[in-house]
Protein backbone atom coordinates (compact mmCIF):
# COMPACT_ATOMS: atom_id res chain seq x y z
CA UNK A 1 0.00 0.00 0.00
CA UNK A 2 1.29 3.27 -1.05
CA UNK A 3 0.53 6.11 1.60
CA UNK A 4 1.28 9.87 0.52
CA UNK A 5 1.25 12.87 2.97
CA UNK A 6 1.13 16.67 1.37
CA UNK A 7 1.63 18.91 3.63
CA UNK A 8 -0.25 22.44 2.74
CA UNK A 9 -0.11 25.59 5.24
CA UNK A 10 -3.06 26.76 3.20
CA UNK A 11 -5.15 24.07 4.01
CA UNK A 12 -7.64 24.70 6.82
CA UNK A 13 -9.16 21.13 7.35
CA UNK A 14 -6.89 17.86 7.22
CA UNK A 15 -8.59 15.78 4.10
CA UNK A 16 -7.50 11.91 3.66
CA UNK A 17 -8.75 10.22 0.21
CA UNK A 18 -8.49 6.75 -1.06
CA UNK A 19 -7.48 5.92 -4.21
CA UNK A 20 -8.51 2.05 -4.53
CA UNK A 21 -9.53 0.14 -7.63
CA UNK A 22 -11.97 -1.71 -5.33
CA UNK A 23 -13.63 -0.85 -1.75
CA UNK A 24 -12.44 -3.94 0.33
CA UNK A 25 -12.75 -4.96 3.91
CA UNK A 26 -9.56 -3.84 4.57
CA UNK A 27 -10.09 -0.56 3.12
CA UNK A 28 -13.53 -0.36 5.34
CA UNK A 29 -11.40 -1.00 8.69
CA UNK A 30 -8.98 1.84 7.37
CA UNK A 31 -11.72 4.25 7.11
CA UNK A 32 -13.44 2.87 10.24
CA UNK A 33 -10.14 3.90 11.91
CA UNK A 34 -9.48 7.19 11.09
CA UNK A 35 -12.92 8.20 11.68
CA UNK A 36 -12.80 6.98 14.97
CA UNK A 37 -9.39 9.03 15.50
CA UNK A 38 -10.41 12.16 18.20
CA UNK A 39 -13.80 11.05 18.41
CA UNK A 40 -15.11 11.68 22.17
CA UNK A 41 -18.53 10.52 23.60
CA UNK A 42 -19.29 12.54 26.95
CA UNK A 43 -20.38 10.10 29.79
CA UNK A 44 -21.10 10.42 33.40
CA UNK A 45 -19.82 8.78 36.64
CA UNK A 46 -20.30 9.76 40.21
CA UNK A 47 -21.66 13.30 38.83
CA UNK A 48 -18.96 14.02 36.86
CA UNK A 49 -18.54 14.57 33.17
CA UNK A 50 -15.33 12.86 30.98
CA UNK A 51 -14.92 12.68 27.58
CA UNK A 52 -14.22 8.80 26.95
CA UNK A 53 -12.14 8.01 23.47
CA UNK A 54 -14.53 5.97 21.29
CA UNK A 55 -11.65 3.89 20.67
CA UNK A 56 -11.55 2.65 24.49
CA UNK A 57 -15.08 1.80 24.43
CA UNK A 58 -15.66 -1.82 24.96
CA UNK A 59 -19.63 -1.74 24.53
CA UNK A 60 -22.62 0.16 25.16
CA UNK A 61 -25.56 -1.15 27.13
CA UNK A 62 -28.99 -0.43 28.13
CA UNK A 63 -30.23 -1.03 31.21
CA UNK A 64 -33.82 -0.27 32.35
CA UNK A 65 -33.72 2.60 29.67
CA UNK A 66 -30.36 4.12 30.65
CA UNK A 67 -27.08 3.30 28.75
CA UNK A 68 -24.45 2.54 29.98
CA UNK A 69 -21.11 2.32 28.21
CA UNK A 70 -17.82 0.08 29.77
CA UNK A 71 -14.26 1.14 28.91
CA UNK A 72 -11.40 -1.64 30.57
CA UNK A 73 -12.10 -0.45 34.04
CA UNK A 74 -14.97 1.99 34.16
CA UNK A 75 -18.11 2.14 33.53
CA UNK A 76 -20.02 5.89 32.54
CA UNK A 77 -23.89 6.49 31.93
CA UNK A 78 -24.73 7.73 28.00
CA UNK A 79 -27.11 11.04 27.86
CA UNK A 80 -27.87 9.17 24.44
CA UNK A 81 -30.27 6.55 22.94
CA UNK A 82 -28.72 3.18 21.81
CA UNK A 83 -30.39 3.70 18.57
CA UNK A 84 -28.85 7.36 18.10
CA UNK A 85 -25.22 5.92 19.45
CA UNK A 86 -25.46 2.86 16.87
CA UNK A 87 -26.21 5.80 13.90
CA UNK A 88 -23.59 7.93 15.25
CA UNK A 89 -21.28 4.96 15.03
CA UNK A 90 -22.17 3.13 11.96
CA UNK A 91 -18.86 4.05 9.69
CA UNK A 92 -17.20 2.81 13.28
CA UNK A 93 -16.53 -0.47 14.06
CA UNK A 94 -19.34 -1.14 16.14
CA UNK A 95 -22.01 -3.36 15.96
CA UNK A 96 -25.17 -4.08 17.45
CA UNK A 97 -25.30 -7.76 18.79
CA UNK A 98 -28.29 -7.88 20.96
CA UNK A 99 -31.21 -5.59 21.31
CA UNK A 100 -29.46 -3.79 24.51
CA UNK A 101 -25.61 -4.11 23.31
CA UNK A 102 -23.81 -2.35 21.00
CA UNK A 103 -20.16 -3.99 21.04
CA UNK A 104 -17.07 -2.53 19.65
CA UNK A 105 -15.80 -5.51 17.55
CA UNK A 106 -12.24 -4.31 17.80
CA UNK A 107 -12.18 -5.21 21.57
CA UNK A 108 -14.02 -8.25 20.64
CA UNK A 109 -12.24 -12.23 20.59
CA UNK A 110 -14.36 -14.51 19.57
CA UNK A 111 -17.81 -15.61 19.15
CA UNK A 112 -18.57 -19.10 19.98
CA UNK A 113 -21.85 -21.06 20.85
CA UNK A 114 -22.38 -22.21 24.09
CA UNK A 115 -23.59 -25.92 25.52
CA UNK A 116 -26.97 -24.27 25.56
CA UNK A 117 -26.80 -22.79 22.00
CA UNK A 118 -26.70 -19.49 22.74
CA UNK A 119 -24.05 -17.03 20.90
CA UNK A 120 -21.87 -15.69 23.06
CA UNK A 121 -18.98 -13.21 22.05
CA UNK A 122 -15.35 -12.66 24.46
CA UNK A 123 -14.15 -9.27 24.46
CA UNK A 124 -10.28 -8.92 24.86
CA UNK A 125 -10.72 -8.59 28.44
CA UNK A 126 -12.43 -11.86 29.00
CA UNK A 127 -15.79 -10.14 29.68
CA UNK A 128 -18.83 -12.03 27.79
CA UNK A 129 -21.89 -10.92 26.06
CA UNK A 130 -24.82 -12.90 24.86
CA UNK A 131 -24.93 -11.96 21.03
CA UNK A 132 -28.51 -12.37 19.40
CA UNK A 133 -29.00 -14.70 16.14
CA UNK A 134 -31.08 -12.03 14.33
CA UNK A 135 -27.81 -9.51 14.52
CA UNK A 136 -25.59 -12.36 12.73
CA UNK A 137 -25.54 -10.96 9.25
CA UNK A 138 -24.96 -7.11 10.56
CA UNK A 139 -21.83 -8.43 12.49
CA UNK A 140 -20.46 -10.30 9.49
CA UNK A 141 -21.40 -6.85 7.13
CA UNK A 142 -19.63 -4.71 9.34
CA UNK A 143 -16.23 -7.29 9.68
CA UNK A 144 -16.30 -7.49 5.19
CA UNK A 145 -17.39 -11.44 5.85
CA UNK B 1 -31.31 -20.92 32.72
CA UNK B 2 -34.80 -21.26 35.23
CA UNK B 3 -36.01 -18.09 33.91
CA UNK B 4 -35.25 -18.94 30.16
CA UNK B 5 -37.29 -21.81 31.14
CA UNK B 6 -40.37 -20.38 32.84
CA UNK B 7 -40.42 -17.52 29.92
CA UNK B 8 -40.46 -19.77 27.29
CA UNK B 9 -43.00 -21.88 28.76
CA UNK B 10 -45.22 -19.00 29.05
CA UNK B 11 -44.48 -18.06 25.49
CA UNK B 12 -45.58 -21.33 24.40
CA UNK B 13 -48.69 -21.46 26.27
CA UNK B 14 -49.45 -17.85 25.10
CA UNK B 15 -48.96 -19.20 21.62
CA UNK B 16 -51.17 -22.10 22.42
CA UNK B 17 -53.99 -19.55 23.81
CA UNK B 18 -53.30 -17.31 20.30
CA UNK B 19 -53.95 -20.94 18.10
CA UNK B 20 -56.78 -22.14 19.77
CA UNK B 21 -58.46 -18.69 19.67
CA UNK B 22 -58.39 -18.50 16.02
CA UNK B 23 -59.26 -22.27 15.00
CA UNK B 24 -62.15 -21.78 17.30
CA UNK B 25 -62.98 -18.68 15.49
CA UNK B 26 -62.72 -20.52 12.05
CA UNK B 27 -63.80 -23.90 12.76
CA UNK B 28 -66.39 -22.94 15.87
CA UNK B 29 -68.46 -25.80 14.77
CA UNK B 30 -66.25 -28.38 15.60
CA UNK B 31 -63.40 -27.28 18.03
CA UNK B 32 -64.17 -28.07 21.48
CA UNK B 33 -62.60 -26.96 25.03
CA UNK B 34 -60.48 -30.65 24.93
CA UNK B 35 -58.78 -28.90 22.14
CA UNK B 36 -57.10 -26.31 24.45
CA UNK B 37 -56.42 -29.17 27.66
CA UNK B 38 -55.03 -30.91 24.80
CA UNK B 39 -52.66 -28.46 23.37
CA UNK B 40 -51.58 -27.10 27.06
CA UNK B 41 -51.13 -30.93 28.60
CA UNK B 42 -48.84 -32.20 25.62
CA UNK B 43 -47.17 -28.08 25.73
CA UNK B 44 -46.02 -28.87 29.26
CA UNK B 45 -44.47 -32.30 29.34
CA UNK B 46 -42.49 -31.46 26.21
CA UNK B 47 -41.39 -28.10 27.54
CA UNK B 48 -39.74 -29.83 30.77
CA UNK B 49 -38.47 -32.56 28.56
CA UNK B 50 -36.42 -30.13 26.56
CA UNK B 51 -35.24 -28.23 29.58
CA UNK B 52 -33.67 -31.57 30.97
CA UNK B 53 -31.59 -32.33 27.84
CA UNK B 54 -30.67 -28.40 28.10
CA UNK B 55 -29.56 -29.16 31.73
CA UNK B 56 -28.04 -32.35 31.65
CA UNK B 57 -26.00 -30.44 28.50
CA UNK B 58 -27.00 -33.82 26.10
CA UNK B 59 -25.61 -33.85 22.76
CA UNK B 60 -24.02 -29.70 23.81
CA UNK B 61 -21.79 -30.17 20.57
CA UNK B 62 -24.25 -31.55 18.11
CA UNK B 63 -27.89 -29.24 18.83
CA UNK B 64 -29.69 -31.13 15.80
CA UNK B 65 -29.42 -34.18 17.33
CA UNK B 66 -30.93 -32.58 20.23
CA UNK B 67 -33.57 -30.67 19.04
CA UNK B 68 -34.78 -33.96 16.85
CA UNK B 69 -35.01 -35.77 19.85
CA UNK B 70 -36.90 -33.06 21.67
CA UNK B 71 -39.74 -33.30 18.14
CA UNK B 72 -39.47 -36.86 18.62
CA UNK B 73 -40.77 -36.41 21.78
CA UNK B 74 -42.79 -33.53 20.68
CA UNK B 75 -45.03 -35.07 18.88
CA UNK B 76 -45.30 -38.16 20.64
CA UNK B 77 -46.36 -36.49 23.58
CA UNK B 78 -49.03 -34.50 21.53
CA UNK B 79 -50.79 -37.78 19.91
CA UNK B 80 -50.39 -39.45 23.63
CA UNK B 81 -52.00 -36.31 25.36
CA UNK B 82 -54.60 -36.59 22.15
CA UNK B 83 -55.04 -40.26 22.84
CA UNK B 84 -55.54 -40.19 26.64
CA UNK B 85 -57.53 -36.97 26.64
CA UNK B 86 -60.18 -37.82 24.13
CA UNK B 87 -59.53 -34.98 20.92
CA UNK B 88 -57.51 -38.07 18.59
CA UNK B 89 -58.78 -41.54 18.57
CA UNK B 90 -56.71 -43.92 16.40
CA UNK B 91 -57.72 -47.14 14.49
CA UNK B 92 -55.03 -49.05 12.99
CA UNK B 93 -54.66 -47.35 9.71
CA UNK B 94 -54.71 -43.38 11.08
CA UNK B 95 -52.02 -44.34 13.64
CA UNK B 96 -49.93 -45.59 10.65
CA UNK B 97 -50.32 -42.50 8.21
CA UNK B 98 -49.67 -40.67 11.59
CA UNK B 99 -46.52 -42.29 11.95
CA UNK B 100 -45.05 -42.02 8.61
CA UNK B 101 -46.28 -38.34 8.33
CA UNK B 102 -45.07 -37.73 11.68
CA UNK B 103 -41.69 -39.24 10.37
CA UNK B 104 -41.63 -37.59 7.64
CA UNK B 105 -41.85 -34.12 9.35
CA UNK B 106 -39.12 -35.26 11.98
CA UNK B 107 -36.54 -36.11 9.19
CA UNK B 108 -37.77 -32.98 7.09
CA UNK B 109 -37.25 -30.85 10.56
CA UNK B 110 -34.31 -32.68 11.28
CA UNK B 111 -32.16 -31.88 7.95
CA UNK B 112 -33.05 -28.40 8.25
CA UNK B 113 -31.85 -27.99 11.46
CA UNK B 114 -28.64 -29.37 10.61
CA UNK B 115 -28.43 -27.34 7.38
CA UNK B 116 -28.86 -24.69 9.38
CA UNK B 117 -26.15 -25.71 12.23
CA UNK B 118 -23.63 -26.25 9.12
CA UNK B 119 -24.76 -22.94 7.95
CA UNK B 120 -24.41 -21.35 11.42
CA UNK B 121 -20.68 -22.86 12.21
CA UNK B 122 -18.97 -21.29 9.01
CA UNK B 123 -20.38 -18.21 9.57
CA UNK B 124 -18.86 -18.39 13.22
CA UNK B 125 -15.60 -19.75 11.88
CA UNK B 126 -15.60 -16.74 9.05
CA UNK B 127 -16.22 -14.24 12.10
CA UNK B 128 -13.63 -15.82 14.60
CA UNK B 129 -11.30 -15.75 11.22
CA UNK B 130 -11.99 -12.10 10.69
CA UNK B 131 -11.72 -11.15 14.18
CA UNK B 132 -8.51 -13.37 14.45
CA UNK B 133 -7.24 -11.13 11.67
CA UNK B 134 -7.80 -7.99 13.54
CA UNK B 135 -6.53 -8.93 16.59
CA UNK B 136 -3.40 -9.16 14.85
CA UNK B 137 -3.07 -6.68 12.99
CA UNK B 138 -4.62 -4.05 16.13
CA UNK B 139 -1.17 -5.66 18.21
CA UNK B 140 1.11 -5.05 15.51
Amino acid sequence: MKVTIIEDPNINETEISIVCSKMTSEIHDIVSKISAVGLTLTGEKEGETFLIPIKEIFYFESVDGNIFFYTENETYEATAKLYKIEEELKNLQFARISKTVIANLDKMLSIKKTENSRLVATLINKEKLVVSRQYVPQIKKKLGV
Amino acid sequence: MFRNCWRSLMYQLGLVAIVFIIFSLVFHESVRINHLYHMVCAVIPAHLFSFFTMWLKLFSKRIWIRRAIIMAFDIFTLYAVGYAVGTLRFEFDSLTVYGIVSLGVIIAMVFAFYVADKIEEQNLKLINQKLGEKNTSNME
